[in-house]
């Protein structure tokens, strides 16, 4: 005699067979997710949020919402451009919610977070993304980067393409990069790892600029700060100039394979003869280290 | 050798670009005040820096407007790259303008670079006091790095200014006044920019 089938596995049987009709369903977006074909721009400007922005292998773009008691997202989509509109909830403004969007690599980025974050992973067409309070962080990018800030770091690793980094108050690092490099800020670090860029200006006004790696830029490169440090660790030149120029700084130069000229308006190293890359340094106050690698 | 007027003597291009900023000692004020009640020509002068300086701020240093940037992307997009020729255009009537101001500051040619630094700091001091970051979308914890950092490069451009007295002919100092000035300029750009 069969056992009688007992309650809990009816239970459990019928919650299995719902389950199973329910993947087979196409999927429904709830209020903390949305998805849109794909579009060549997608714009975004939420008030008080971390975001992170992520490249995938679907052609389609999709966002989730982290607390949608606080705030949802719409979307318009014109033309080319999809826009998704952060609809607050009435009190909510102090609220940090999470948003998540992830898109074909080959879509361009326009966002602008007052407060929060940025993270963007694999974007290859571009991004111009600022934050008013809080970070920027970019990996894996190309094209066009453009990223600002007020107050906060920003941080850009293995990325290729027309970098430009620029804030008033905070530590720029760009992190093995390549192509035309320009990072800019008023007080904070600058560190820029670089294999040969195409060209290269860094500027801070009281913080340290360092260059890790390359300076052999083929538009040239400058570098300069106003009270801060300029400091260079780079392989040697093949061929070039770098000038040094600095009103009240300490200069320390450690490449034994330059030949040093002295100029009224500072001091030129040259490297294989001059004729190269030409690079800029310049101070008012701020030292300038020189540390050709190798020697 | 100053010249004298029945009022005084005639206030110097610093001190007109100081009374136009309010920044002239409690004894002065008032002369330059009175002085140029009775003299046209000082009055003629400190329109013209009054002028020069909106010049400057208006052309040299213009903060992008209110528009809303987000509302003009596709149009951004679709607009076509410059061409050379055009950004020659560009560089051309910059440099024309440039001209033209620096004329406008000094006809006589007798004004030293540090007074022509002088008069483009006063019109970034004057633009930025004016406006103050009081975009109320700014938060104030942010509008207060922004000021601290004007601060210090405002402190660093006098610091300049005092070094180019004494070494007018220095290309590095001009070169280092002109990056400063810019870096504030950028700073606010960079504020207003960042505004959603």
């Amino acid at each position: 005699m069969k056992p009688a089938r007992g309650f809990p596995q009816t239970v459990l049987m019928t919650l299995l067979t719902l389950l199973a009709w329910a993947s087979l369903l196409p999927a429904q977006e709830s209020p903390s997710s949305g998805s849109s074909g794909t579009a060549d721009l997608v714009v975004f400007s939420p008030l008080n949020a971390s975001v992170e922005l992520e490249a995938w292998d679907r052609d389609s773009i999709r966002w989730t919402t982290g607390d949608t008691t606080a705030a949802l997202l719409e979307a318009q989509l014109t033309g080319d451009v999809l826009e998704l509109l952060e609809r607050r909830r009435a009190g909510t403004g102090h609220v940090r919610v999470a948003y998540r969007l992830r898109m074909p690599r080959s879509t361009r980025v326009r966002i602008r977070v007052r407060i929060g974050s940025i993270s963007v992973v694999g974007l290859e067409a571009g991004v111009r993304a600022s934050v008013q309070e809080g970070r920027i962080t970019v990996s894996s990018a190309g094209g066009s980067v453009e990223l600002r800030t007020v107050d906060g770091p920003i941080t850009v690793r293995d990325a290729h393409g027309n970098l430009d980094a620029g804030t008033v108050a905070g530590e720029i690092l760009l992190d093995r990069v390549e192509g035309r490099l320009r990072a800019i800020n008023t007080s904070g670090d600058i560190t820029i790892r670089t294999g040969a860029p195409v060209s290269l200006h860094a500027e801070s006004y009281s913080g340290r600029v360092r260059l890790e790696g390359s300076v052999a830029a083929a538009e040239g490169a400058s570098v300069h700060s106003h009270s801060g440090a300029v400091e260079l660790e780079v392989e040697p030149l093949p061929s070039g100039s770098v000038f040094l120029r600095t009103v009240r700084g300490d200069v320390d130069v450690r490449c034994p394979g330059a030949e040093t000229r002295e100029h009224s308006s500072g001091r030129r190293l040259d490297f294989g003869g001059g004729g190269g890359s030409q690079v800029e340094l310049t101070t008012f106050s701020g030292p300038i280290r020189i540390r050709c690698l190798g020697s | 050798m100053s010249e004298h007027h029945s009022l005084g003597r005639h206030p110097s291009l610093r001190e007109l670009s100081a009374f136009l900023e309010d920044d002239l000692t409690e004894q002065r004020g008032p002369e330059v005040e009175a002085h140029l009640r009775t003299c046209p020509r000082c009055r003629r002068r400190r329109d013209e820096i009054a002028s020069l300086v909106d010049e400057v701020r208006r052309r040299e240093f213009a903060w992008p407007t209110r528009q809303d940037v987000w509302t003009d992307i596709a149009a951004e997009l679709e607009r076509p790259r410059r061409s050379p020729w055009t950004r020659v255009g560009v560089a051309l009537l910059a440099a024309t303008i440039a001209g033209i101001v620096f004329l406008e500051l000094d006809p006589g040619g007798r004004s030293s670079p540090a007074e022509h630094f002088r008069v483009q700091h006063s019109a970034l001091v004057r633009e930025l006091n004016s406006n103050s970051f009081s975009v109320p979308e700014l938060a104030r914890s942010t509008e207060a790095t922004v000021l601290q950092a004007q601060r210090e490069v405002s402190s660093g451009v006098n610091t300049l200014l005092a070094e180019l007295e004494t070494r007018p002919d220095d290309p590095l100092l001009a070169d280092l006044i002109r990056r400063a000035l810019q870096r504030k300029a950028k700073m606010a750009r960079l504020a207003r920019e960042t505004t959603p």
